[in-house]
């Protein structure tokens, strides 16, 4: 085990938790319209890093979803049309069928839908407002344009409940770059309790002014693709992505959920502790829920934005737990850094690492921040991996650290 | 895993005109009550912050309070249908005008969980804090929150709050409520408790809650100011959660069945 510092006192957790089998997934992301095509891509070494969709008064690149326009949302379901939705449709696709076997399985009140969020459809409103801010004229807003159904936080919620029939319950997770790690937390208590047998679990944002230009606004913005890890690194990219997965009492595993950590820096809106504190403490808290020892840990999918402040205090969190020999790759340089999203993507991923005994390269790592001792793979591994750490930290100092083993 | 008993312990409301629940139910509002102090943060950190903003941490600090516990220590879900709306529409102007540059200070301040983040800051918080929305059932469902961290023995004392501000003049025709922040606190200690709170389920039929004051009525906090009101009136049995007509009809948003509910019994 890895010596912990004094600097790292964490709480005790007082109860090891049971394990829950994730049964299917589902992901639309800068890298492909699917999990297949996205894993297809991540696996080819390809980076979903491009223009922005949308003029803005500065320079960088996006994690842009590919192939141009999204497919409109079913006709029936047309009032909840927004980017975010047609985003979330498409990732839907790949656990519509499981969805329904569970539905089947459990009965559509014991399914509950627990996913996050950043910002909601506000891409919507954005457009709603430009037309109407040079007349001021209400009667400029778009007919069709509706808060309610398309960019308030539950509105996507309602709408893949529409969409899937599930009649659990169904609540948004909003705590920016964690909420689609600690939605698997919130599920998973539910489960426990014995409220719900199943559930969808994730996140989904779309691309909008209101990330890209705040962002910029803080200084953080790579005019060029992401390095995280990397000496010198420009800063983030902003991407959208929806991922969902389905996490189930009982079922044939892709993965199994262990534990989840959840603290708070208690340091600063809008930076990380220096020193990772808040870090430390969420990714103990999953090992030690989940009974696992951190030299126990085969990989991290770090958060790893890309900015300077987040990966330098995350790599001393990541080795004061587990040492400098674990391999740490940070996806959103494939990705961009999908905020709401981030957590559900990159435990989709987490799952097929673990499936396939693979960790992708950390691309832009090298060279190598001197002030970061962590082990950042230059190339992809095959090598047989059991436990595998996620984290997503966000604004306001709000950690979250999932746990995943391998069903195998 | 058998659920933990749940308890209320402590409450808390602040809205223009009332300072704290005390005030509110003697029924006597001070017009000279127009900002939440939300003392615990500090003035440059609050800075930027929206009128929502400062209302959560007022009433999850006064929650705290009522209820004795360490703000330091307990677990905190902050609820809100909305989020930083006033925000987003300052947003929203700061990129029509000049520049097209947002405000750091505004975007930092722009995520639904501000309030859970400076929450834990200003009361040196390293533990648990979220932030929910659930639409017209946002105060049940971060109920539903708080209630399993208590009952599943993740922590023995929460504070759950619902806090609303009006939605800004584009949206407006959606809704017009005004600003009420709401919050309980909870704990596994049946020691000194209001009431035992039972797990929040959705309803099969209409299920009663006393009435709100017309001011609040239609608010999305109506319910927890409702389940205040409960204990009161030592209410026993099941309690509506959903919150009356007014808020919710006016969104145009379906609330599907009959809302949630939960039970109120003797601790």
């Amino acid at each position: 085990m890895a010596a912990h510092s004094t600097l790292y006192p964490a709480r005790e957790s007082p109860v090891t938790r049971q394990r829950y089998p994730l049964t299917a997934h589902g992901l639309a992301c800068s890298l492909g319209w699917s999990s297949a095509e996205s894993l297809a891509a991540l696996e080819a070494g390809e980076r979903g890093l491009r223009a922005v969709p949308f003029e803005v008064p500065f320079e960088t690149v996006t994690g842009t979803m590919p192939g141009g326009e999204l497919p409109a949302v079913p006709q029936h379901l047309a009032a909840y049309d927004s980017r975010l939705a047609r985003i979330s449709a498409l990732a839907w696709r790949g656990l519509d069928g499981a969805v329904k076997k569970a539905i089947d399985r459990w009965g559509a009140g014991r399914v509950g839908l627990i996913v996050g969020t950043s910002t909601g459809g506000i891409g919507e409103t954005e457009e709603a407002h430009e037309r109407f801010w040079p007349s001021k004229d209400p009667a400029a807003i778009p007919g069709d344009y509706s808060y309610p159904t398309q960019h308030s936080f539950h509105a996507f919620l309602d709408f893949l409940a529409e969409l899937s029939g599930i009649e659990g319950p169904r609540y948004v997770v909003s705590t920016a770059c964690s909420s689609s790690n600690k939605v698997f937390a919130s599920a998973r208590r539910l489960m426990e309790l014995d409220l719900i047998d199943a559930a969808v679990v994730g996140g989904a944002d779309g691309l909008c002014h209101t990330t890209v230009r705040g962002f910029n606004s803080l200084g953080v913005m790579a005019p060029e693709p992401c390095r995280p890890f990397g000496k010198d690194r420009p800063g983030m990219n902003v991407g959208e992505a929806a991922a969902m997965v389905l996490v189930e009492r009982e079922g044939e595993p892709l993965a199994w959920l262990c534990g989840v950590g959840e603290t708070s820096d208690a340091y600063h809106p809008s930076s990380p502790d220096p020193e990772g504190k808040g870090a430390f403490r969420a990714m103990k808290g999953a090992l030690e829920e989940a009974g696992v020892d951190p030299s126990a840990v085969d990989h991290v999918n770090a958060h790893g934005t890309g900015t300077a402040y987040n990966d330098i205090a995350e790599s001393k969190a990541i080795a004061a737990l587990l040492g400098t020999e674990v391999p740490v790759v940070s996806t959103k340089a494939y990705t961009g850094h999908t905020l709401g999203a981030c957590g559900g993507v990159e435990a989709v991923f987490a799952i097929h690492c673990l499936q396939k005994g693979w960790i992708p390269a950390a691309v832009g790592a090298h060279p190598t921040d001197p002030d970061i001792p962590l082990t950042l793979p230059a190339e992809p591994q095959e090598r047989t991996l059991r436990y595998l750490l996620s984290n997503s930290f966000a604004f306001g100092g709000n950690n979250c650290s999932v746990l995943f083993e391998a069903a195998r | 895993m058998s659920p933990r008993d749940v308890y209320l312990h402590g409450r808390a409301l602040w809205a223009p005109g009332y300072a704290n629940l005390h005030t509110f139910l003697a029924g006597e509002p001070d017009e000279a009550v127009k900002k939440p102090p939300s003392k615990l943060v500090g003035g440059r950190m609050k800075r930027g912050t929206s009128p929502m903003c400062r209302t959560a941490i007022e009433v999850v600090t006064q929650a705290a309070e009522d209820a004795g516990f360490d703000p330091a220590e307990c677990a905190t879900v902050f609820g809100s249908y909305h989020g930083e709306i006033e925000i987003a529409f300052h947003q929203l102007e700061m990129m029509r005008d000049g520049e097209g540059i947002i405000s750091p200070a505004r975007f930092k301040n722009s995520v639904h969980n501000t309030a859970a983040g400076l929450f834990t800051i200003g009361a040196k918080n390293e533990g648990f804090t979220t932030a929910i929305a659930g639409g017209p059932h946002t105060f049940a469902l971060s109920l539903l929150e708080a209630w399993a961290l208590i009952a599943s023995g993740e922590y023995d004392e929460a504070v759950v709050s619902t806090t609303e501000e009006p939605l800004p003049s584009f949206l407006d025709r959606w809704s017009d409520h005004g600003l009420l922040g709401v919050a309980l606190a909870l704990s596994a200690d049946p020691e000194g408790a209001l009431a035992r709170i039972g797990v929040p389920t959705p309803a099969r039929e209409a299920v009663p809650h006393p009435e709100v004051s017309e001011a609040f009525g239609g608010h999305v906090a109506a319910p927890a100011l409702a389940l205040i009101l409960a204990v009161e009136e030592r209410w026993r049995g099941p309690l509506g959660l959903t919150p009356p007509g007014g808020g919710v009809a006016s969104l145009g948003v379906t609330v599907p069945g009959r809302g949630w509910q939960t039970e109120l019994s003797a601790p």
